[in-house]
């Protein structure tokens, strides 16, 4: 359960990393930087998560 | 998802106000009241809807003076301007994005307690998690139909559960109905009104609606159902439980429902009303969730809401891990009404005061200038 969660977590992260990059390719500087602090935001919770349960 | 051609009715609009705002009811919130309102509880919730129904006629007034044609979004920016506009939105988008965190978590936790009592809990947050996303997945027309053929389920569960209670009825433990008196019963009413703040969603879909005034009338039918049904149950709650035993219970909803007998042969029916509450509180996570998405493509100019599904999803399941236990939930449920009553009553009230200053002003300078001249 716990390595499923961690590796889910990590694809997550990182596709959306990678959507956020193609949309600063796509003029979308915005969208492209909130998804990028949505993204490491949601990988230091889940560092907390994993730490603390 | 969030961009395509989807339309609202009537119906799916009143179905979406009431799965909305009665998810909380279902969970710790009845026993929250009775604890603050006393017998008096039945009269908290009905001033609460009238604060409901004060917030929704103050932004239709606005929707009128500013003839905005767009979402609250939309509103939001032409009365404020760009950037407090998207201050307002964001704050809003943060405060339903913790809404559904909460949500999730009370949820899993009253699946583990009353249905599945050797599930792991996270893996009951993250069930509820995913299959609120795969419901947001199939868009805002999906969603709000699986709402519409729900919706009188529901209603009739609800009525179900008073009526066949009544043989534990008191009718004496709902009096002195003053309960601590009109003091605390108008501080509860004012103070609990975000018990339905996600009546603005009938604002945030306004587009999807034919016309303003079917999203107004949503708003309306759909608050006074879902008040009625409040007060139904809060005060069958207190007619079974006494004030005293109703205020304390984790799970009021659950205890009600275990009460029911029926006949010898036909008993334990309780089973199937935990999966109307599960299948409501699926169904709220999924409007929470969706609202998140699509305020969150708005403010950033997103096209497609696929993307921060997934992330949303996994940041709102990995919040509602966060409480260390179910007491910290309950009492972080408790802070974040009383919080959100600040924007409950602020946002529509800063509008409005901008929106009226402004057109007082033009007036004034259209009067003055001809003499200037």
């Amino acid at each position: 359960m716990r390595l499923a969660y961690m590796i889910l977590s990590a694809f997550v992260i990182v596709y959306s990393l990678t959507y956020a990059w193609w949309l600063k390719k796509h003029q979308n500087l915005m969208g492209s930087i909130a998804i990028a602090v949505l993204s490491v935001l949601t990988a230091f919770l889940v560092v907390y998560h994993l730490r603390t349960s | 998802m969030i961009y395509k051609q989807e339309t609202l009715g009537l119906k799916e609009g009143i179905a979406m106000v009431l799965i909305a705002t009665m998810a909380r009811i279902t969970v710790t919130s009845m026993a929250g009241i009775v604890s603050k309102g006393f017998q008096a509880s039945w009269l908290t919730v009905l001033l609460n809807g009238f604060a409901a129904v004060f917030f929704l006629v103050i932004l239709y007034r606005l929707y009128k003076m500013t003839g905005c044609k767009g979402d609250l979004h939309h509103l939001v920016q032409q009365v404020l301007g760009k950037i407090l506009g998207f201050c307002i939105t964001f704050l809003l988008l943060i405060n339903i994005l913790a809404n559904t965190a909460l949500l999730l978590r009370q949820y899993g936790e009253n699946t583990v307690a009353t249905a599945m009592p050797h599930l792991d809990l996270e893996v009951s947050i993250w069930l509820y998690a995913i299959v609120s996303a795969v419901i947001v997945h199939f868009g805002l027309g999906g969603l709000s139909r699986a709402i519409r053929l729900f919706m009188p389920i529901t209603v009739v569960g609800f009525i179900i559960i008073g009526i066949y209670l009544y043989p534990f009825y008191i009718p004496y433990r709902i009096f002195p109905w003053q309960g601590l008196g009109w003091q605390s019963i108008l501080s509860n009413g004012i103070t609990g009104a975000s018990y339905n703040f996600l009546i603005l969603l009938v604002f945030i879909f306004l587009p999807y609606f034919p016309r303003i005034e079917t999203a107004f009338a949503a708003g309306i039918k759909g608050i006074a159902l879902s008040v009625t049904l409040k007060i139904f149950l809060v005060t069958s709650y207190i007619m079974t439980f006494g004030v005293e035993a109703a205020s304390e219970s984790l799970m009021p909803f659950y205890e009600m429902a275990r009460l029911i007998y029926l006949s010898r042969y036909f008993q334990n029916i309780e089973a199937i009303l935990i999966l109307l509450w599960l299948i409501l509180g699926l169904l709220a996570i999924a409007i929470n969730l969706y609202i998140v998405i699509y305020l969150f493509c708005r403010i950033f100019k997103l096209e497609d809401g696929r993307v921060v599904l997934l992330l949303m999803t996994l940041c709102v399941g990995t919040l509602a891990t966060v409480p260390r236990d179910f007491g910290e939930a309950v009492m972080l449920d408790q802070r974040y009404v009383i919080q959100t009553d600040f924007l409950f009553y602020g946002i529509p009230l800063l509008l409005f005061m901008v929106q009226v200053i402004r057109q007082f002003y033009s007036k004034f300078n259209k009067n003055k200038s001809p003499s200037c001249r």
